[in-house]
């Protein structure tokens, strides 16, 4: 089957963050693909760079790019909430004239016609957060 | 019976419960609206909860909440959407008598709202 997943809480305030990682993860591991994750509202703050959890903490973003670069998944956010909580890329941030981008490898900015196109491919998505 | 994207459409339902000025959510939630609308896929807004909130007429927004949540939902025809579901028991909790709405929106109880949960191939709970 082929999943995408709606991501909309942030990697460290909401328990549904982790469930939307281990869905994926349990998904691709049980043969399933998992063509896309779409991340919306506090769900972009899993994209920018700057986020750095203390050693004891699980890091999110980073199990996400690992996830993500192992089984040719994407994972886009959502560009209105990306600019509204300060998550730029280089073009983004030359576009506004803003004074640095801090996109997180792996990760990019996109409109929300791909969560449309998303789940036109898919035979399920799946929401964690809302 | 699992529909394959071959299909090339589905009936999308975005799912609102939460209250219109206290985040960005229902903001969130009206933007994917919008976006399926603009693709011409077919969507169906239902508010739920303290979602109901947004459909309360005369709101009166100011500088520190943003634009009207009531402005937005005037432009749901422009996308191709109709008028949207709201949870009657939802507002029967708040006290908000049904008929203060207007006219554009549809009442949904509970037997309605499981249909529309059936009849969705893709449920956005936003």
């Amino acid at each position: 089957m082929i999943f995408s997943l709606l991501v909309q809480s942030s990697p460290v305030a909401h328990p549904a963050s982790r469930s939307a990682y281990l869905f994926a993860r349990a998904a691709v591991d049980a043969g399933h693909t998992l063509y896309r994750v779409f991340f919306i509202g506090d769900g972009v703050l899993h994209g920018t760079a700057l986020n750095q959890p203390t050693g004891s903490e699980a890091n999110l973003p980073e199990l996400w790019r690992r996830l993500a670069s192992a089984h040719g998944v994407e994972l886009l956010l959502c560009i209105t909430s990306a600019l509204r909580r300060g998550v730029l890329d280089s073009d983004e941030a030359g576009r506004r004239q803003l004074p640095s981008s801090n996109l997180r490898e792996g990760f990019a900015i996109a409109g929300l016609g791909q969560l449309v196109e998303a789940t036109l491919r898919s035979d399920r998505v799946v929401s964690f957060g809302g | 019976v699992v529909e394959h994207a071959s299909a090339g459409s589905r009936r999308v339902l975005v799912l609102c419960s939460a209250a219109p000025y206290a985040d960005s959510r229902v903001r969130e939630a009206l933007d994917v609206a919008l976006a399926f609308g603009a693709f011409e896929q077919r969507v169906a807004l239902l508010f739920s909860g303290d979602g109901v909130l947004a459909l309360l007429p005369r709101q009166a927004p100011s500088l520190e909440t943003g634009r009207s949540v009531e402005r937005v939902l005037g432009t749901l025809p422009d996308y191709g959407i109709e008028a949207p579901w709201v949870d009657t028991s939802a507002l029967a909790r708040r006290g908000i008598d049904a008929a203060s709405l207007g006219t554009a929106i549809r009442y949904a109880d509970q037997a309605v709202i499981r249909s529309l949960l059936a009849t969705h191939d893709v449920i956005l709970t936003v």
